[in-house]
C-alpha cells in the first residue's frame, strides 16, 4: 500500500512537469500548426541562463526569474527570426525549420560553454524530503506539483478571462476565422510563444531540481520528444488533452519502469514511441488535426 | 515524347549515373590521394553519404512525404553486420547470451551483407505498411519515432546488440571501390525510378493526393515499393559504413547524422537526384570548413579561438536559411542531363477518325444516392443514368448538392444510401479503382499535378490506362497518344511547361485532357466552363463534343451555366435541394415551369 502510493505520487510529480512541457507545446501547435521540436531548447536556454547567474553570484530566485525570462524571449525571438517566414508552408517544412533551430542553439552551448554537462548548484532544501505515513516525498516533488498546479490555474484564468488568452483560444479554434472577426494574428502569434517559453522556462527549473542541476546543450531532446507524446495521447491541438496527456504518459512511465523486468526498463521509451504510432495510424486524418480536405 | 517506358527510364537512369558518378568519384579520389588517409577516409564517407540520401531521395524526393527513419535503416543493416560478421570469439565475450545462437554465427561478409538487406526490406516493409495510408506530418512523425524506437532497441536489448558501447569486431574493408559501385547502383535506380511511369505516378500522388487517386494512381502500394526500396538503400548505406569504421555504436546512427542527412536532402533539392549528391557535396566541404575553423586553426598572424559546434550551427542556419528562402533546394527539380536535353515540341498529331467498333462504353448508372453532412441533406435521393456514349449535363442553383453528387458519383465520398453501378458491377470502394474501371473527372477548382509538365500530367493517367485495361472489366487501352490528346486541345506547344504555369483556360482544357485518358466509360466534368467568357467556352463546348464523337466515352457535364450545358448536352437533369426536380431533353428543360422556377426564374427577373 505504502509502495503504491509512493509510486502514485512519483507518477504525478513526473506527470506534472510532463503536463507543463506538454502544454507549451500545444499551445504553439494549436495557433501556428507547428510541431516546434526546438521547445527543448527553450529548457537548454533557461537552464544555461541559470548556470550563467549561478556564476554570476545572483541569488537562486533570481537565478530561476532569470532563467525563466531568457526562454520566453528565446522563444519569441525563434518566433521572429525563424517560423514567421515559414508560417504559410507546409507542416513538413516548418518541422524540418525546427530542427534547424534545435541544432543551432545546441550548437551555440556547445561552442560558448562546452560539450560537457555543467551543473547549477541547486539550494539545499531541494534535495531533502518529508516523510509522511511512511511515504517519502521528495521534497522537489512537492514544488513541482505545486508549481504545476499553480501554473494550470494561472493559465486556465489567463485563457478564459482576459482578452489576450480569449483570441488565443479562438485563434487555436480556427485560425482564419479569428483573423477575420479581428482577432490581431501577430499578437496572438507571439503571445503563444511567449507563453510556451514560460511554461519551457518554469519546466526547466523543475527539471534541474530533480536532476541536481545538470546542463548539457542536447538536454532539451528528452523533455521535448516526452511532450511531443503527451500531446499525442491527449489529442494533439487541445490544450486540455496535451495536460491529461502528460499526467497520463507520467503514470505510464512510473508504471513501466515498475512494472518491467529491471533488464529492459530501458525499452520503456521504445514502447512509448510504440504506443504513439498505434494511436497516429488509428486516426488517420484527425492527427496533427491536420485533416485531409475531401471537398473538391 | 512518351519517355516512360522501362528502358528509357534505364536508360536516362544510367546516363544521369555516369554524370554524376564520374565527377564525384574523380572529386573523391582526388581528395584521397591529396589529404592521405584521413582524407580518404572522408572521401569514402562522403560517397557512403551519397548512397544514404539518394536511397533517402527515392521516396522522400517522389512522394513528398518526409522521412526522418531512414538512418534507422541504416542502423539495422548495419547492427545486422556487426553481429552476422564479427567473429564468435568477440561475440562469445561480447554478447554471450545472444538470441537465435548468433553469438556462434560467423558470415563472409558478401553472405551477411545479402542477409542484412533482407532484413532491412522485412523491416522497412513493415514501416511501409504504417507510412503508406498516411499524409505529410504524420506519416514523417511516424517515421521518426520508428527511428527513437531503433535507437531505444539498440542501446537496451543488450543480450543482442552489446548496448551503448561500440560493438567491434567487423572485418574492415577500407577499399572505396565497393563503395563507388553501390553509389553507382543506387544513383541508376534512383535515376531510372524518377523517370519512370511508376516513379511518375508516386509524383503526381506528391502533388496532389486526391486528384492523383482519383486518376487511377494506388497511392499506397506506390509509397510502400519506394519505402521499401529507400530502405534497402539506407540500409546498405548501414552495411557500407559499418564495413569502413569496423565498429558500430547506437550514437552513429540517431540524430546527428538524420539531421546532417535531412540539411543534405534539403539543401540540395529534395525532388532531384542531382540535388542530393549536390547537397553531400556542399554539406561535407561546409561541414569539414567549419571543423577547421572550431578546431581553432593558426593562421599564421593569428590564432583563432577554440569553437567546437560551430559546424553545428553551420548545418542549423543552413537548415533553417533554405526552408525559409529556397525549400526546394538548389537544384528544385533539375537534374544534370537537362543541360543536354533539347526538347522539341512534338509534331502536330490530330486524331485519327477510327473508332473502336467493337468497344462499347458501359453507362453509369446511380439509384437513390443520399448524402447527410451532419444532418444536412446534401443528396436526398438522386438517380440518374449517363447511358453508353450519352452526353448529359447536371444543373442546378448553388448548394443544390452538384458537387456532392459529382464527389459520390467519382468515388470520392461513399454515399450514406444508394447504389452506383459502372455497366452491371458496383463502383469500386477504393477510390484509385474507379478510374481503372474507365471513370475519371475533372475538379471544380482544378487539381493538376503542378510541378510535372503537361505531357507527364497526361502520361499519368495514359499509364494506368494503357496498364490496367481489360475487356473484362470493360475497359479498353488508351486509343489516342499523350500528343494527339494535347493537340486537341491546343496543348501541344505547352507540352513540356509545367502545369502550374499555365493559363487558367489552358489549366481547364488540361485537366478534361487527363480525365479523357482513362476515362474510356465515362468523363465527369464538374463545371469546365467556370470563370470562363463566352467564346472560350464555346470553344472549349465544341472541344468536349469533338472528342466525345471520337472517343465514344459518356459524358456528365455539371454546371450553372445553362447556355453551355443547353448546347452540349443530349439529356439534362435539373438538381434542386438534393433532389432531381426535373429531366429532359435540352427544349423539354428550357421550357418547364419547375425549372424556371427553382433555377431560371430567379435569373430572369
Amino acid at each position: 500500500m505504502t509502495e503504491l502510493i509512493q509510486q502514485i505520487v512519483n507518477g504525478l510529480s513526473l506527470g506534472s512537469t510532463y503536463a507543463l512541457l506538454a502544454l507549451g507545446l500545444a499551445i504553439v501547435f494549436s495557433i501556428f500548426g507547428l510541431v516546434n521540436f526546438a521547445y527543448g531548447e527553450l529548457i537548454t536556454i533557461a537552464a544555461y541562463t541559470m548556470l550563467l547567474t549561478s556564476y554570476m553570484g545572483l541569488p537562486w530566485t533570481l537565478q530561476i526569474i532569470a532563467g525563466v525570462l531568457a526562454a520566453v524571449v528565446g522563444s519569441v525571438l525563434m518566433e521572429q527570426i525563424a517560423f514567421k517566414p515559414v508560417r504559410n508552408a507546409d507542416p513538413t517544412t516548418m518541422i524540418i525549420t525546427s530542427f534547424g533551430v534545435a541544432i543551432a542553439i545546441q550548437s551555440i552551448f556547445t561552442m560558448t560553454v562546452s560539450a560537457r554537462p555543467r551543473a547549477v548548484p541547486q539550494p539545499d532544501w531541494t534535495a531533502t524530503s518529508v516523510t509522511l505515513g511512511g511515504i517519502i516525498i521528495p521534497a522537489y516533488q512537492i514544488l513541482t506539483i505545486t508549481v504545476t498546479v499553480v501554473a494550470l490555474v494561472l493559465m486556465t484564468v489567463m485563457l478564459k478571462k482576459t482578452r489576450i488568452g480569449l483570441s488565443m483560444r479562438a485563434a487555436a479554434e480556427d485560425f482564419g476565422a479569428a483573423r477575420l472577426l479581428g482577432v490581431r494574428a501577430n499578437r496572438v502569434v507571439s503571445a503563444a510563444f511567449a507563453l510556451s517559453g514560460l511554461l519551457a522556462g518554469v519546466a526547466a527549473i523543475l527539471i534541474l531540481t530533480r536532476t541536481g542541476g545538470v546542463v548539457e546543450p542536447t538536454m532539451g531532446l528528452g523533455p521535448v520528444l516526452k511532450a511531443f507524446v503527451a500531446i499525442v495521447i491527449g489529442g494533439i491541438g487541445s490544450l486540455s488533452g496535451a495536460v491529461l496527456g502528460g499526467f497520463i504518459l507520467g503514470f505510464a512511465e512510473v508504471a513501466l519502469r515498475a512494472g518491467l523486468p529491471s533488464s529492459v526498463t530501458g525499452l520503456a521509451d521504445g514502447v512509448l514511441f510504440a504506443v504513439v504510432v498505434i494511436i497516429i495510424i488509428s486516426r488517420p486524418e484527425g492527427i496533427l488535426g491536420v485533416k485531409q480536405r475531401l471537398r473538391t | 515524347m512518351s519517355s516512360h517506358t522501362g528502358w528509357q527510364a534505364l536508360k536516362v537512369g544510367v546516363i544521369r549515373a555516369l554524370l554524376l558518378a564520374i565527377p564525384v568519384v574523380i572529386l573523391a579520389l582526388g581528395w584521397g590521394a591529396l589529404r592521405g588517409a584521413g582524407g580518404q577516409r572522408l572521401a569514402t564517407v562522403a560517397l557512403i553519404n551519397i548512397v544514404l540520401v539518394v536511397g533517402i531521395q527515392i521516396f522522400v524526393g517522389n512522394s513528398g512525404v518526409v522521412s526522418f527513419g531512414h538512418v534507422g535503416f541504416a542502423a539495422v543493416g548495419a547492427y545486422s553486420m556487426a553481429i552476422l560478421t564479427s567473429p564468435p570469439m568477440v561475440k562469445r565475450a561480447r554478447i554471450p547470451d545472444a538470441p537465435f545462437g548468433l553469438s556462434g554465427v560467423e558470415l563472409t561478409v558478401p553472405l551477411a551483407a545479402v542477409v542484412s538487406l533482407i532484413l532491412v526490406a522485412i523491416v522497412g516493409a513493415f514501416v511501409g505498411v504504417v507510412v503508406m495510408r498516411l499524409s505529410g506530418v504524420s506519416a514523417s512523425i511516424v517515421t521518426l519515432a520508428f527511428l527513437i524506437v531503433v535507437y531505444n532497441v539498440l542501446n537496451n536489448w543488450t543480450a543482442l546488440t552489446g548496448g551503448a558501447e561500440a560493438f567491434y569486431g567487423i572485418p574492415q574493408s577500407k577499399s572505396p571501390w565497393v563503395v563507388i559501385a553501390i553509389m553507382f547502383v543506387v544513383l541508376i535506380v534512383a535515376s531510372a525510378y524518377k523517370s519512370s511511369a511508376t516513379g511518375l505516378q508516386l509524383q503526381a500522388s506528391r502533388e496532389d493526393e486526391l486528384a492523383a487517386s482519383a486518376m487511377g494512381v494506388n497511392v499506397p502500394g506506390l509509397r510502400l515499393g519506394a519505402f521499401t526500396m529507400s530502405a534497402v538503400a539506407a540500409g546498405a548505406a548501414g552495411i557500407l559504413l559499418a564495413l569502413l569504421l569496423g565498429a558500430v555504436n547506437p550514437n552513429d546512427f540517431y540524430l546527428n547524422l538524420t539531421f546532417i542527412t535531412v540539411a543534405m536532402l534539403v539543401l540540395g533539392g529534395k525532388k532531384s537526384v542531382t540535388g542530393a549528391v549536390l547537397g553531400v557535396l556542399v554539406i561535407t566541404v561546409g561541414d569539414e570548413i567549419f571543423r577547421w575553423i572550431g578546431d581553432g586553426p593558426n593562421l599564421g598572424f593569428a590564432s583563432l579561438p577554440l569553437l567546437p559546434g560551430v559546424n553545428g550551427l553551420f548545418l542549423g542556419i543552413i537548415i533553417i536559411v533554405f526552408m525559409v528562402w529556397r525549400p526546394s533546394g538548389i537544384t528544385g527539380n533539375w537534374e544534370i542531363d537537362d543541360l543536354f536535353r533539347r526538347r522539341k515540341v512534338p509534331e502536330s498529331a490530330p486524331i485519327p477518325d477510327d473508332r473502336d467498333a467493337d468497344f462499347t462504353p458501359l453507362p453509369l448508372k446511380a439509384d437513390d444516392l443520399r448524402k447527410n453532412f451532419s444532418g444536412v441533406k446534401a443528396v436526398d435521393g438522386v438517380t440518374l443514368t449517363v447511358g453508353s456514349g450519352e452526353i448529359v449535363g447536371l444543373i442546378g442553383p448553388n448548394g443544390a448538392g452538384k458537387t456532392t453528387v459529382m464527389n459520390l458519383l467519382s468515388g470520392i465520398l461513399p454515399p450514406d444510401t444508394g447504389t452506383i453501378l459502372i455497366g452491371d458491377r458496383a463502383l469500386p470502394r477504393q477510390l484509385h479503382l474507379v478510374a481503372r474501371r474507365g471513370v475519371a473527372r475533372t475538379f471544380q477548382n482544378i487539381r493538376l499535378f503542378n510541378e510535372l509538365t503537361v505531357a507527364e500530367n497526361v502520361e499519368v493517367t495514359a499509364h494506368v490506362a494503357r496498364h490496367r485495361s481489360s475487356r473484362a472489366l470493360g475497359t479498353q487501352p488508351p486509343r489516342f497518344t499523350v500528343p494527339q490528346l494535347l493537340d486537341h486541345f491546343d496543348l501541344l506547344p505547352l507540352a513540356y511547361r509545367s502545369a502550374g504555369t499555365l493559363a487558367y483556360g489552358e489549366q481547364r482544357r488540361l485537366e478534361i485532357a487527363r480525365a479523357a485518358a482513362v476515362g474510356c466509360n465515362v468523363v465527369l466534368l464538374d463545371e469546365p466552363v467556370a470563370g470562363m467568357n463566352e467564346v472560350e467556352s464555346q470553344s472549349l463546348r465544341e472541344s468536349i463534343r469533338a472528342l466525345h464523337d471520337l472517343m465514344g466515352a459518356g459524358v456528365l457535364v455539371v454546371d450553372h451555366d445553362l447556355s453551355f450545358i443547353l448546347g452540349l448536352c443530349q439529356r439534362i437533369y435539373v438538381l434542386d435541394a438534393g433532389r432531381i426536380i426535373a429531366e429532359g431533353t435540352p427544349d423539354e428543360i428550357a421550357s418547364n415551369p419547375a425549372v424556371i422556377e427553382a433555377y431560371i426564374g430567379s435569373e430572369r427577373t
